[in-house]
């Protein structure tokens, strides 16, 4: 981007900032760098001086010091101990200023919650909540944001939400969770549009693992060259028999298969693995395992696509 | 208005959970088409595929000719209305309709033209000026359904719309929802849980579960023809009554226990074809084809069972009888003016006419 470019933008910003209607006397320039670097650094001390969602931007990313949380809430008119919930709404599209409009008037600002932008593909939403609400009803909004996107921008969205807080100097802790959440989400319950932090179950427990314990763990699993051995079909077997709680009856019949066909798969696996699946123990071991490596799967295709 | 067509839809998440398998259909322009079935089942997520929400894993979606796999949800001509929809608390009912054009930036004249012309089907032209928390739960429900047609779109896409309402709320929508069919001459896809507002709503129903449809069938012949046990258990209130039945080819009869039921002839030869001398299948009957009435039990009696009346159910219009045969619950549906009580002894009759009989392996229908 050209000086001048730059010049009009910053000062385009400014203007939207501060509401005053500023003109550039090009007579009196002298210097345009300068000048870019200056109108920026005004527009910062503005935004940050009368900006709530600023701020708060800034607090998520612990980019403010805790001794000064008190002092920058009040100037903004935030409370700073009053119960409160964090949603990140987690866009795939270009279309997050519509997401944010739809937002901003679903949520009226009066009633102090704030909608801001985290980054180029997630909006927060920190929602004051009431002493009756419960975490049903923030499970209930988070489905509404889902949905009422879906319908007005048409466009998929997902929501992570995480329990009640009070101390704003807890947001950065608690946007963590929720962004953890949604990461979560991606790797293990990608069928969910709506996670909430607390309800991460054994994902988390995987995704926590250090990621060569991992791979030796499958390597124990599956032996050195025969993690290939879970073919589509065996896993789809496989997956639709822990979902029958280890019923071969119920599983063939939801397969579609002769109950046979279906003991000879799980037989073929304990013959490569040594885990008999219609054993708890080992049921549990290899669904672990199924875990782990999709986890390692998802997390290196998207890695080839960053 | 639109046709599409759905071929080989297959959607598996990234965590391997299957959730839609080689999902086929065809829909005609302005078909009122039902995807129902229990939770999890795959309803919602082929929906989702058709509005573009969700990425189709393999297959090809159509719709008037175009495929539209890679295709923007906001580029395919559909409109939405989702259960969990808001309305805008601070905009009036106008603006409420209004605001997604706003949001692509159509022009006012035409936003205007637009919203009057919806509001004027959906009877609200009166409440324009309207905020929500003034407006009744129907009139809010028929407000989010005027954002989906001021879109003016080829096929509306309702996933359980009405779930959120009082059941006598609902019972008042469904109506609407089916004059509103009629009126805009619409493609319609609802998705719903409820085999009632299934049966009451299509023109024709798509019965789903574990991701694999069942049977696609208009409410009619999915009740009369049940393709297998779950479709046969799944629609139809109260829900038929199943008892396993062992087959006596060489007498035409079936035993329950210690009652013998006679075998209608129309059945025999499928059973023989099938295989089915000396096996157990299951046999389905609908509470309203359990009959109390001593003239009908006189008429056929082979096809008599005997009871004790567990539980007595008044519903106005009708009765519900529960009671145990050999160890399996049934239901008869009965006229109001049925003498029987809790705990008397009673006789019924089965109209084998409308018996179902089902593979007990497979589960597959054997005579339908």
């Amino acid at each position: 981007m050209n000086v001048d470019t730059q010049l009009q933008s910053t000062l385009k910003e400014l203007q939207r900032s501060t509401g005053l209607p500023l003109v550039l006397d090009e007579k009196q320039l002298l210097d345009p760098e300068w000048a870019v670097t200056q109108m920026r650094q005004v527009t910062n001390a503005y935004k940050e001086k009368y900006n709530a969602e600023f701020f708060l931007q800034n607090l998520l990313f612990g980019r403010v010091q805790t001794s000064d949380i008190e002092k920058y809430a009040t100037r903004l008119h935030i409370d700073v101990k009053v119960r409160r919930c964090l949603f990140l709404v987690e866009v795939k599209t270009w279309e997050r200023e519509s997401i944010l409009e739809v937002l901003k008037n679903l949520f009226s600002s009066r009633s102090k919650q704030y909608l801001f932008y985290v980054d180029h593909q997630n909006i927060a939403f920190m929602k004051t909540v009431r002493e009756q609400e419960t975490q049903k009803d923030m499970e209930q909004i988070a489905r509404m944001i889902v949905d009422t996107l879906n319908m007005e921008v048409m466009t998929h969205v997902r929501v992570s939400y995480g329990v009640f807080f009070r101390e704003l100097a807890k947001l950065p802790e608690y946007y963590q969770e929720n962004r953890l959440a949604l990461r979560i989400g991606d790797l293990f319950y990608s069928e969910q549009n709506t996670i909430f932090a607390c309800h991460l179950g054994i994902g988390r427990l995987v995704y926590e693992l250090p990621r060569t314990l991992c791979r030796a763990f499958l390597e124990e699993v599956f032996g050195k060259s025969d993690v290939e051995c879970l073919d589509e079909e065996t896993y789809i077997t496989l997956n639709k028999f822990f979902d029958n709680n280890l019923n071969i009856a119920e599983t063939s019949r939801k397969l579609h298969i002769h109950r046979n066909t279906l003991i000879y798969r799980l037989e073929q696996m304990e013959r490569r693995t040594g885990l008999d699946v219609r054993t708890f123990q080992d049921a549990m071991t290899l669904k672990i395992a199924m875990m782990i490596k999709n986890c390692l799967d998802i997390e290196g295709r998207m890695d080839e696509n960053e | 208005m639109a046709s599409l067509s759905l071929k080989n839809i297959q959607k598996k998440y990234p965590n391997g959970f299957h959730a839609v398998k080689d999902f086929n259909l065809e829909i005609e322009d302005k078909e009122f088409i039902i995807f129902v079935g229990p939770s999890g089942c795959g309803k919602s997520t082929t929906l989702r595929m058709i509005a573009g929400l969700e990425d189709i894993t393999d297959g090809t979606l159509e719709i008037d000719g175009r495929v539209v796999n890679d295709v923007e949800p906001k580029d395919r001509d559909i409109a939405m209305v989702f259960q969990n929809y808001a309305l805008y608390p601070h905009m009036t009912v106008y603006d409420n309709m209004a605001f997604g054009l706003k949001l692509r930036k159509v022009p006012k004249d035409q936003i205007d033209k637009m919203v009057r012309e919806a509001a004027k089907i959906l009877d609200l032209d009166k409440l324009l000026d309207r905020k929500p928390k003034a407006l009744s739960g129907g009139q809010r429900q028929r407000v989010a359904m005027g954002r989906a047609i001021v879109r003016n779109p080829k096929v509306f896409l309702m996933d359980e719309p009405l779930s959120n309402l009082d059941a006598k709320l609902r019972v008042q929508m469904r109506i609407e929802i089916s004059k509103l069919h009629e009126r805009l001459g619409a493609t319609i896809i609802y998705v719903t849980h409820d085999q009632t507002e299934a049966m009451t709503l299509g023109t024709r129903i798509v019965v789903m579960k574990d991701g694999i449809v069942q049977q696609v069938d208009s409410p009619q012949n999915l009740y009369n023809h049940p393709g297998n046990l779950f479709v046969a258990g799944f629609i139809g209130s109260p829900q038929m009554n199943f008892m396993d039945v062992k087959v006596d080819l060489s007498a035409n009869t079936m035993t329950l226990g210690n009652q013998v039921l006679d075998i209608p002839a129309d059945k025999i030869d499928a059973l023989k074809a099938g295989g089915y001398d000396q096996k157990t299948v299951v046999m389905g009957i609908r509470p309203e084809d359990v009959h109390d009435d001593p003239d009908f039990i006189a008429a056929n009696p082979g096809s008599v069972i005997s009871s004790t009346i567990k539980v007595y159910e008044l519903l106005g219009a009708e009765v519900f009888l529960y009671f145990d045969v050999e160890g399996t619950q049934m239901t008869a549906r009965v006229n109001p003016r049925t003498t029987l009580r809790t705990g008397d002894s009673a006789q019924f009759a089965l109209d084998m006419d409308k018996i179902h009989l089902f593979d007990k392996e497979t589960e597959l229908t054997i005579t339908d």
